[in-house]
C-alpha cells in the first residue's frame, strides 16, 4: 500500500471521552444561559433606563413649574417665614412671663388684714416679706395661714428668716417663700 | 498549525461554548454592571426629585391657601410684641401707658446698657437669653397704692410690647402708700439675616401658633405707632415684606 496515493474517506475518530462529551454539553447549555441572561439584563436595563429618564424629565419640568409658581407667592412665603421665626421666640417669652398678681393675692391671704411693711421678689422668684404684728397670737395665726397655703401648694419652702419681739408686744417677722405661679 | 487545527476540530464544541461565555462575561462586566449602577443612580435621583416635587406641590398648595393681607396683619401684630429693633420709645410709651391705666406714678426709668440705639447691629451673643432673642433690662421706680400696683402687675402681661418682671421690691409706708422698684426685661428680634427660599419644606402655622397669634393680637397695644413696621428683608433679593 502506497501512503501517498491512499485517501481515507472515513471520519476521523473522535478522541473525546464520554466525560468530556457530557462536560461539553453542559458547557453549551451554560454558555447559552449566560448569553440569554446577559442579553435579557441589557434589554431590561435599557428599557428601565429609558422609562426612568423620561420620568426624570417630566419631574424636572414639573419642579420648574412649581418653582416658578412659588416665586409668584414669594411675598407670602417671606411673611410666613418671618411669622414662624417670631412665634418661636414669642412662645418662649410668653411662657416665661409670671403672673405676679397671684403673688399679690397670696400675700394678702397670708397677711389676713395685718399691715405689711415691705416685700420683694428676687430673680429666683423668691418672695421675701417683712411684717409687723401686734401680738404673739397674731404671729402664730400668720404662720398657720402660711402653713395652710403651703398645704394647698400655693407656696413652697416657707422660711422664717427672722423674728423680733418688741417691748411693746409687737412682733416683727421676716418670711421667705416661693409662690407657685 | 496542523496541531492547532486538529485541536480546534476535535474540541470545537468547547471552543464555541467558551467563546460565548467569554463574550457574555465581557458584556456583563462592561455593559450590564455599569448599566445597573447608572440605572440605580437614576432611580435615586428620581426618588429625590419626586420628594422635592411633592414638597413644592404641597408648599404651593399651602401658600395659595394663605391670605396675604391676613399674614401681613399677623406679622404686624407680632412685630408689635417683638419689635425689629430695640425700639426704646415704644418701651417708654408702653410703661407710660401702663402707669396711666393703673394709676401709679412712674418716678424713674433706667435702661441698663442700651447699647446701639437703632437696630440689632450691635447685638452680641451674650444679649441672647433663654428666650432666644436679645433682651433689654430696665429698672423702674413707681409710687401708688397696693391696689394700683396689683393692677399694674396684672396689666404688664396684657400689653403687646412684651415685658417680663424679673424682680421687684415693694415698701409700704404707714399711710399705705407704696414705693415700688423693679427690674423688667423687654425683648426685640431683628429679621433673620437670610431667608432661605429654596426647595425646603415650608413651615406650617400650627393650631398652637394660631392660638398664640390670637393671644398676641388680643393684647393691648400702647406703642404700636412707635414700632418700625417696615423691615428690610436682606439676602433674598426681596426687600420689604410689607410693601405692595
Amino acid at each position: 500500500m502506497n501512503p501517498a496515493t491512499d485517501i481515507n474517506l472515513l471520519k476521523a475518530k473522535t478522541a473525546l471521552s464520554p466525560t468530556l462529551v457530557v462536560l461539553e454539553r453542559h458547557l453549551h447549555i451554560a454558555s447559552y444561559v449566560v448569553l440569554v441572561g446577559a442579553l435579557s439584563a441589557s434589554l431590561f436595563l435599557g428599557v428601565g433606563y429609558v422609562i426612568l429618564r423620561s420620568k426624570l424629565g417630566l419631574l424636572i419640568s414639573n419642579k420648574q413649574k412649581y418653582v416658578s409658581l412659588i416665586a409668584n407667592q414669594s411675598r407670602k412665603e417671606v411673611l410666613l417665614v418671618l411669622i414662624k421665626d417670631r412665634l418661636s421666640v414669642l412662645d418662649k417669652i410668653i411662657a416665661s412671663q409670671k403672673n405676679w398678681v397671684v403673688a399679690f393675692d397670696l400675700i394678702a391671704r397670708v397677711l389676713g388684714g395685718q399691715p405689711l411693711n415691705s416685700f420683694s421678689v428676687n430673680d429666683e422668684q423668691q418672695v421675701s416679706m417683712s411684717i409687723t404684728v401686734f401680738s404673739i397670737e397674731e404671729a402664730i395665726s400668720l404662720v398657720d395661714r402660711i402653713a395652710l397655703e403651703m398645704h394647698e401648694k400655693k407656696l413652697i419652702r416657707p422660711t422664717l428668716e427672722s423674728l423680733r419681739y418688741g417691748t411693746d408686744g409687737s412682733v416683727d417677722l421676716s418670711i421667705v417663700f416661693i409662690p407657685t405661679l | 498549525m496542523v496541531l492547532i487545527k486538529h485541536i480546534i476540530r476535535q474540541y470545537h464544541g468547547f471552543v464555541i461554548a467558551g467563546s460565548i461565555l467569554v463574550f457574555s462575561g465581557l458584556a456583563i462586566f462592561t455593559a450590564v454592571v455599569p448599566g445597573i449602577r447608572v440605572t440605580l443612580s437614576l432611580y435615586e435621583q428620581l426618588q429625590t426629585l419626586t420628594r422635592e416635587t411633592e414638597t413644592l406641590a404641597s408648599k404651593l398648595s399651602y401658600l395659595e391657601s394663605l391670605d396675604e393681607d391676613k399674614l401681613t396683619h399677623q406679622l404686624q401684630d407680632l412685630v408689635g410684641a417683638l419689635p425689629l429693633d430695640k425700639s426704646i420709645p415704644s418701651i417708654f410709651a408702653t410703661i407710660d401707658g401702663l402707669a396711666a391705666q393703673s394709676g401709679v406714678s412712674i418716678t424713674d426709668i433706667v435702661l441698663e446698657s442700651p447699647g446701639s440705639i437703632a437696630t440689632g447691629s450691635a447685638i452680641n451673643a451674650a444679649a441672647f437669653k433663654s428666650s432666644g432673642s436679645p433682651e433689654l433690662t430696665l429698672s423702674i421706680a413707681a409710687q401708688g397704692t397696693l391696689d394700683e400696683m396689683r393692677h399694674l402687675f396684672g396689666q404688664i402681661q396684657n400689653v403687646r410690647r412684651l415685658l417680663s418682671i424679673k424682680n421687684f421690691n415693694v415698701s409700704i409706708n404707714a399711710s399705705g402708700f407704696v414705693n415700688f422698684r423693679g427690674g423688667l426685661v423687654t425683648y426685640y428680634r431683628a429679621l433673620p439675616a437670610n431667608l432661605d427660599q429654596s426647595t425646603q419644606a415650608l413651615p406650617v402655622i400650627t393650631e398652637k401658633e394660631e392660638v398664640l397669634m390670637g393671644k398676641v393680637a388680643s393684647m393691648e397695644s400702647l406703642s404700636q405707632a412707635m414700632i418700625s413696621r417696615s423691615p428690610v428683608v436682606s439676602g433674598t433679593g426681596k426687600t420689604d415684606p410689607f410693601s405692595r
